[in-house]
């Protein structure tokens, strides 16, 4: 069993502020400590995935579909298809109610796919699910 | 016919037999007289003058000779018979029998067989006032003849004019059968004239014409002339030839006389009615003893031209209806030769029949592709020749215009030995062909921008919610951290700010459904109204009992629908009628019935009811009555409700009366009967 103390690595893929700030604060309220990489596309996002040297590997990757310059399925697409990359979960967390990107996204292995409520108590349920949902996760064989 | 009896001056010559018993007279001393049975005296030989100056002359001595004369013919049964008459003399007479009949009576007499009583013709003379001297020396004249001899030169007469009558006879009976002959002939030209609409004639040639010598009597029905040849000078047949014609008919005439040949010529003749008739004459010109002549028949032709040029001024009518006709259309045969080409089809395409006179030339002028489609249209034309064929062809003109031309091909009938008649005639589609193109572009189009609409709509609302979740979130947010922290006011704003963002969210939300009905919908299928109505309660069910509203629902049927979409109309309306239901003892009343194929449904309250003016105004997008405070909503739900209705085919309507109620009812389509199978049809 993993202690409560353990950091949680998360990238956060998302270029509006507002919704960053707002994650920032829901994973604040929660009870599990995390270190939170924000990048604001999907270019970014990569680069800072395939050039790990300097930190550690995400534990999950939040990502948003709508991104400039490379969008989150592109991102997913290469996530999904890198060995190394591959078995970092990765939840959808975006507006597009679209059954397309839906269905692409689990296509394309997604772990999860999350509609950004509007209402801002949902969003802090959203994200404890999350968290609830990642510890479940981490007993998964392969992580100590 | 039975010859009639001929008279026996037919049979022989008189003069002839005259002078045969005149000399007989001479030899023999006996008179005679050949006697007809009517009385007639043929011939008289030796008469004596007793009789024909003396006894024929007197009354009473006349009377004396008729009742000899009476007696003979009384008894003429006998060979001869003998007389001794009143006035004293001896007559003689024998019949004179021809093939079998007594056509007439030879006399012999005016003699004595014995000298006579000279005492008796004294009185006589005495008697009838004869004078006596003339008288004695007539009677001393007679001769004295004995009987028997008398009675030989009687019989010798008579046997020898039967003889000579016999003659005679023979001769007549062959004028009779030449007479025959002849009269046969006649009638058969007669005949012939008479039933014949022609008068034959000979004719002498001159510089005038034709001379006529003889015309049958049709000659009187035609030209007022008779065939007797009664007038003066015989008029010319080339008389009564119109003018115009008149050069002509001279010119074909002398040729026939050149080559004495036979001819045949139609020309127009003055009628002596005053009428012009058309005549077509046959005859023959030939030279006899160096005379030029003409025979030949001329017959009436007027109806047969007539009919010709009745025939011919159709024919004319029908080409040039053809001809004039602004239709493109085109006359032509089983070998496809053209005969006409409307001014129409020559306008259209430039071409007129001298250019092309084969119609399969010029149809692959006009288009080369075309060839196809005309041999489909006239091989479904022969297959059906009854039938109009159609078909569809683009056409090029010779200027290079292009039209869409429809054709038709209709089958005229027999026209000449083997060969048919066609009519082949197009309508040019072109306005319509592009009037379908545009017609078909503008709903393209329409189509397009009904589409960039519904989109736009969509689109517009679905990125709206981004900036409202963030306003949203983080006045949600500030409540939460900052209430009863900031002052009352700032508990009041942040109230309605997070107010006015949560009715932004319902209206965005409203206008995402309502975009969505057309483009999100589900296909149709069979929907049970009462497992709809149940959800619909299911969902309701707080609200009901908040209001403690009373609910009564009768059966539905099966629908054919959407079903998230139908759900969604019994919830907005009934949850309308919760809404908008009376105070005290609410109620709503679902019920449904069918009427003219489809089902009316009704949701009926006991609410506070709409103003018939505005019963069309509530199903418009944001339209509302009444206060948000008291009636929550965006003025959305039933204008979604009729665009689900009306995607259904049905429609939505609403009556009320203000204060007592309103009831909204919508048509909708039944499941189909083999597609109910899941549905708890009532």
């Amino acid at each position: 069993m993993t202690t409560k103390g353990k950091m949680i690595e998360i990238l956060l893929v998302e270029d509006n502020p507002g919704d960053v700030r707002l994650t920032r604060e829901a994973l604040m309220e929660g009870k599990i400590r995390n270190a939170l990489t924000v990048a604001r596309d999907g270019q970014e996002a990569l680069d800072y995935l395939l050039k790990k040297e300097d930190h550690p590997r995400p534990d999950v990757i939040l990502l948003d579909l709508n991104l400039p310059r490379k969008n989150g399925l592109e991102v997913l697409s290469i996530i999904k298809n890198d060995e190394n990359l591959k078995k970092i979960p990765v939840v959808i967390l975006t507006t597009s109610e679209d059954e397309r990107d839906i269905l692409q996204s689990y296509e394309l292995h997604a772990n999860c796919y999350i509609t950004k409520p509007v209402e801002l108590h949902n969003f802090l349920e959203v994200m404890r699910c999350l968290q609830n949902f990642w510890l479940e996760i981490v007993k998964l064989p392969g992580t100590e | 016919m039975p010859s009639k009896t001929p008279r026996i001056d037919e049979l022989v010559d008189i003069p002839l037999i005259q002078r045969w018993l005149d000399n007989f007279h001479v030899l023999t001393g006996a008179s005679s007289a050949l006697i007809d049975n009517d009385g007639t005296i043929h011939t008289r030989s030796g008469w004596q003058d007793i009789c024909t100056c003396f006894h024929r002359k007197h009354p009473e001595t006349l009377c004396q000779c008729v009742e000899s004369d009476n007696y003979i013919k009384a008894h003429l049964d006998q060979e001869v018979v003998g007389y001794h008459c009143k006035n004293g003399l001896v007559d003689y007479a024998a019949p004179i029998f021809i093939l079998g009949e007594h056509l007439a009576t030879l006399f012999a007499g005016q003699f004595f067989h014995e000298p006579p009583d000279r005492r008796f013709f004294e009185n006589q003379a005495r008697k009838y006032g004869f004078p006596e001297k003339e008288y004695l020396q007539a009677l001393d004249k007679v001769p004295l003849v004995p009987v028997e001899q008398a009675k030989r030169h009687v019989t010798f007469i008579a046997r020898t004019t039967e003889i000579i009558a016999e003659l005679g006879n023979r001769g007549l009976q062959k004028i009779r059968e030449e007479e025959e002959k002849t009269r046969r002939y006649k009638r058969a030209y007669e005949t012939l004239t008479e039933n014949i609409p022609g008068m034959t004639y000979q004719a002498r040639w001159s510089s005038e014409g034709r001379q006529i010598l003889f015309a049958s009597d049709y000659g009187k029905t035609f030209f007022g002339i008779s065939s007797e040849g009664e007038e003066a000078k015989p008029p010319s047949l080339e008389s009564f030839i119109l003018p115009e014609d008149l050069e002509r008919v001279f010119r074909e005439l002398r040729a026939a006389l050149e080559k004495e040949s036979s001819f045949i010529l139609d020309y127009r003749i003055r009628h002596s009615s005053g009428n012009i008739l058309w005549v077509t004459d046959r005859g023959t010109a030939f030279l006899r003893n160096g005379i030029s002549q003409i025979e030949g028949i001329i017959l009436d032709s007027t109806k047969q031209k007539e009919t010709e040029e009745d025939l011919k001024k159709s024919e004319m009518r029908f080409h040039r209806a053809i001809r004039n006709s602004a239709i493109p259309s085109i006359l032509f045969d089983s070998s496809m030769k053209i005969f006409e080409v409307s001014r129409g089809a020559e306008e259209a395409t430039g071409y007129s029949r001298e250019d092309i006179p084969q119609l399969r030339e010029w149809i692959s002028r006009i288009a080369p592709e075309g060839i196809s489609v005309f041999d489909k249209l006239f091989s479904a034309l022969k297959e059906n020749p009854a039938s109009v064929a159609s078909e569809m062809m683009e056409i090029r003109s010779r200027d290079g215009e292009k039209h869409f031309w429809e054709l038709h091909c209709v089958d005229l009938g027999a026209f000449s030995g083997e060969s048919r008649l066609y009519k082949l005639l197009a309508q040019d589609v072109t306005q319509r062909e592009e009037f379908q193109k545009t017609l078909l572009e503008i709903m393209g189009k329409l189509e397009d921008s009904n589409r960039d609409l519904q989109q736009f709509a969509y689109v517009t609302s679905h990125d709206l919610q981004e900036p409202l979740r963030m306003v949203s979130s983080y006045l949600q947010l500030l409540q939460k951290r900052y209430q009863g922290k900031l002052g009352e006011d700032a508990d009041d704003f942040i109230y309605y700010a997070v107010d006015g963002a949560n009715r932004m969210k319902q209206l965005i939300q409203d206008i995402l459904s309502y975009s969505r009905i057309n483009t999100h919908g589900r296909s149709f299928g069979p929907v049970s109204g009462d497992q709809i109505l149940q959800r619909v309660l299911h969902s309701l069910d707080m609200k009901i009992r908040e209001k403690n509203a009373h609910l009564t629902c009768s059966p539905l049927p099966v629908f054919w629908g959407d079903p998230t979409q139908l759900e969604q109309l019994f919830q907005n309306l009934i949850d309308n009628a919760l809404k908008f239901s009376s105070k005290e003892d609410p109620r709503v009343d679902v019920f449904a019935e069918f009427q003219e194929e489809m089902w009316n449904v009704h949701v009926r309250d006991n609410g506070i009811g709409i103003k018939s003016d505005y019963f069309e105004r509530i199903f418009l997008m944001f339209q509302r009555l009444n206060r948000s405070e008291e009636y929550p909503g965006t003025g959305l739900g039933l204008a979604l409700c009729k665009r689900i209705v009306e995607r259904h085919g049905g429609c939505l309507w609403v009556s009320s009366e203000e204060g007592k109620g309103s009831t909204f009812s919508f048509t909708l389509r039944g499941a189909p009967e083999n597609a109910s199978a899941r549905g708890e049809s009532p």
